[in-house]
């Protein structure tokens, strides 16, 4: 018996709150040239409750914002073909207000500068951790939230 | 102690040879520290205390250390608390091997602790000091082997040491390697060069995840890794204003990597040896000759 409440708690401990927006689930893509980042990444999102898009380069992460609507974009600054930068101002140019975090291991306060004057949301660096990612989607939220 | 460095600290004294310390490294991956280590390495307990209770039992330590008076209970409590074990498995394994007893084992981890410096950066400086080709290099070098190594341990829960031996993988049959390029205010290449085996290791310790062959997951895992460290080298470097672009990571397969003011070092750990290259410019792959 003592058992089983100990698991009923574990479980309830291990459980997310669910992140959504006017109730319904976040819609983020993740775009990153790593097989293994994005499927972390997607595993870590799915604890929020998010639906997950994935891309593999910058050209892809385009085509799939404006076929997909996502709500916000986790986007890697080196990729192959179109790399983060490319694709964040075209982003900005396709979809003004849609909240873009980078997610990158090149953070040198140099590109740090350069994603946010291009109107990147937060960089985050590799590798992340589960706080910075939930505090990232929070601020999705609230972005996404006075957009509408 | 800074204890993540206390195996290349006892190969940089000469008092593990590299063969040794390879050894050490293996039997390291099966050991977990006592409580009577952690608690010379933390300060604790005295290493002539120890070596005056000894002998004892690994797993009897905790309760003679608080019957005798030696640690109160809060003290025990919070040693069985440290998780960051990293040296102090080595320093068990020399215990159980009686390679040291608790008079030296203090002596040399006192001396590693007092120790100016990285000994990472240390192993690198001798292997290229005698070598003028990488004299401009040999500083950024030094700074990238620290920061990987350090790396390294912390994502592969494993010890590692620069070897001074030669490479020896130029017979490898099956073999990875995953370069990145930096340019800008310098150039700079560094690639991990493994046989298929510790390739797989490696990547299995690093994503988390079941890896059986050196696949697409194996090499994705790999190359993640080495942008990550990259990504943190730039990130230092940009405090000194010396702003890097950051290539993808490249792959090759069953090739050689040929590199200009190229330095090949070999790097020991539990699970095998791997070579850490690093150059001033992109790596040629040669294909390998036949065996």
């Amino acid at each position: 018996m003592e058992e089983n409440n100990e698991m009923e708690n574990m479980q309830e401990e291990s459980k997310e709150e669910i992140i959504e927006l006017d109730g319904h689930p976040l819609r983020i893509l993740v775009t990153d040239d790593s097989k293994l980042l994005r499927k972390k990444l997607h595993v870590e999102l799915e604890k929020y409750g998010c639906e997950v898009i994935e891309a593999e380069n910058g050209k892809e992460a385009v085509m799939k914002t404006l076929q997909e609507k996502p709500d916000g974009v986790f986007l890697d600054i080196v990729m192959p073909e179109v790399g983060g930068i490319e694709a964040l101002r075209v982003l900005k140019e396709v979809a003004p207000d849609l909240p873009v975090i980078m997610l990158s291991s090149a953070g040198t306060p140099q590109k740090l500068m350069e994603t946010l004057k291009l109107g990147a949301l937060d960089f985050i660096q590799k590798p992340y951790t589960s706080v910075q990612i939930k505090k990232a989607l929070e601020s999705i939220r609230k972005k996404a939230a006075g957009n509408e | 102690m800074n204890s993540l460095y206390f195996a290349q600290y006892l190969v940089n004294e000469n008092v593990l040879s590299p063969q040794e310390a390879k050894e050490y490294l293996k039997i390291c991956e099966k050991t977990e520290p006592g409580i009577a280590v952690i608690a010379l390495a933390e300060g604790a307990v005295s290493a002539s205390k120890l070596a005056e209770m000894a002998p004892f039992e690994k797993d009897s330590f905790s309760k003679l250390a608080v019957a005798e008076g030696v640690l109160f209970p809060s003290q025990l409590e919070k040693l069985q608390e440290i998780r960051t074990m990293d040296g102090l498995r080595l320093a068990q394994a020399l215990l159980d091997n009686e390679k040291m007893d608790f008079v030296e084992l203090g002596k040399q981890m006192a001396a590693c602790g007092a120790a100016e410096g990285s000994p990472i950066k240390e192993a690198v400086r001798r292997l290229v000091e005698d070598n003028e080709d990488l004299t401009a290099e040999a500083e950024t070098y030094a700074e990238f082997a620290e920061l990987f190594l350090r790396s390294f341990m912390r994502f592969m829960d494993t010890t590692a040491v620069v070897n001074f031996c030669e490479p020896e993988h130029e017979g490898m049959f099956a073999s990875h390697i995953i370069s990145q390029r930096l340019s800008g205010a310098i150039s700079f290449v560094s690639g991990v060069y493994a046989s298929d085996k510790v390739f797989v290791e490696m990547a299995q310790r690093y994503s988390r995840e079941k890896i059986d062959d050196a696949d697409e997951l194996a090499e994705d895992s790999i190359a993640e890794f080495l942008n990550v460290v990259n990504g943190l080298f730039v990130v230092d470097l940009g405090k000194r204003d010396l702003d890097l672009d950051m290539d993808a990571p490249r792959i090759g397969k069953n090739k050689h990597p040929m590199g200009s003011r190229q330095l090949r070092l070999c790097i020991d750990t539990g699970f095998g040896s791997f070579e850490l290259v690093m150059a001033a410019d992109e790596f040629s792959l040669t294909e390998k000759p036949l065996e």
